[in-house]
């Protein structure tokens, strides 16, 4: 769930980063026509900026997953190396408790 | 409990320090993602505010420091835990989103040439609000399948 709403925050920054190229494009176009020169987009494409700014290192940190520590005597890598030879294996099941009979033949 | 994690050891002649390869390599691919998009979005901040020349290497080394802070405030400033030496997390994948960086940075500047073009262009029977989310889910789908048909290759 945590991972879902990171993952439309990163959208909704991507959608906002795009709205405000577009907006940008079209304030040039108009500077184009009254021929001023481009000192920077406006005000509200900054701020929208900003916010993409922010948007996107919170989803851009939260997406890729969790750090995981690498000490190996930390909570979560408590690794119990078993053989995994099948020859060795030894179970503990409910046939134990039945005697086992010696000496009987196929006839 | 049977697990098949490795851990690395290097041994030295006193100390023994061992960590989780598995785990340091994974910490290692977030930290390359989180770089990448964090550049490609710089990148395209950058354009929009049009800067050009050394300004927007100036933007890059900007976003890259914010970056590797949020990086170390993520793993809590105890870095040791979650990587082996702090060169790693600060100054690893610095100039490898370099490239994207220039890339998008380029697309504002370039998006605004197209512009006048595209609306001079021929008129379609749909416009850019079919077209646009009809890529978009395409482009969703393709990669879900892609996602489910070679889940078991560990691409990814």
């Amino acid at each position: 769930m945590a991972m879902n709403t990171s993952f439309t925050i990163g959208i909704v920054a991507i959608s906002m980063l795009l709205h405000a190229a577009y907006s940008t494009i079209q304030y040039r176009t108009l500077l184009k026509i009254t021929e001023d020169e481009f000192t920077g987009p406006p005000y509200e494409v900054l701020v929208e900026l900003m916010l993409v700014m922010v948007l996107s290192l919170f989803a851009g940190l939260t997406v890729p997953g969790n750090f995981r520590s690498i000490l190996p005597d930390s909570d979560e890598n408590r690794v119990v190396f078993v053989p995994s030879n099948k020859n060795f294996m030894i179970f503990n099941h409910r046939g134990m408790a039945f005697p086992t009979k010696m000496g009987l033949k196929l006839n | 409990m049977a697990s098949h994690d490795e851990s690395a050891k290097k041994s030295n002649e006193n100390e023994v320090p061992t960590f989780n390869a598995e785990n340091l390599q994974s910490n290692m691919k977030v930290v390359y993602y989180s770089r990448t998009f964090m550049s490609i979005i710089g990148g395209v901040i950058a354009g929009i505010c049009g800067f050009t020349g050394l300004m927007g290497f100036v933007v890059y080394v900007l976003v890259m420091a914010i970056t590797s802070v949020c990086l170390t405030a993520r793993a809590g400033f105890s870095i040791h835990s979650y990587f082996d030496s702090w060169n790693r997390v600060l100054l690893d994948g610095f100039l490898g989103g370099l490239l994207s960086f220039v890339l998008f940075w380029t697309y504002p500047f370039v998006l605004d040439l197209l512009m006048i073009s595209c609306t001079s262009s021929r008129r379609t029977r749909f416009g850019l609000g079919f077209w646009v989310p009809v890529s978009l889910v395409s482009l969703v789908t393709k990669r879900r399948y892609l996602e489910l048909r070679f889940k078991d290759f560990n691409i990814l």
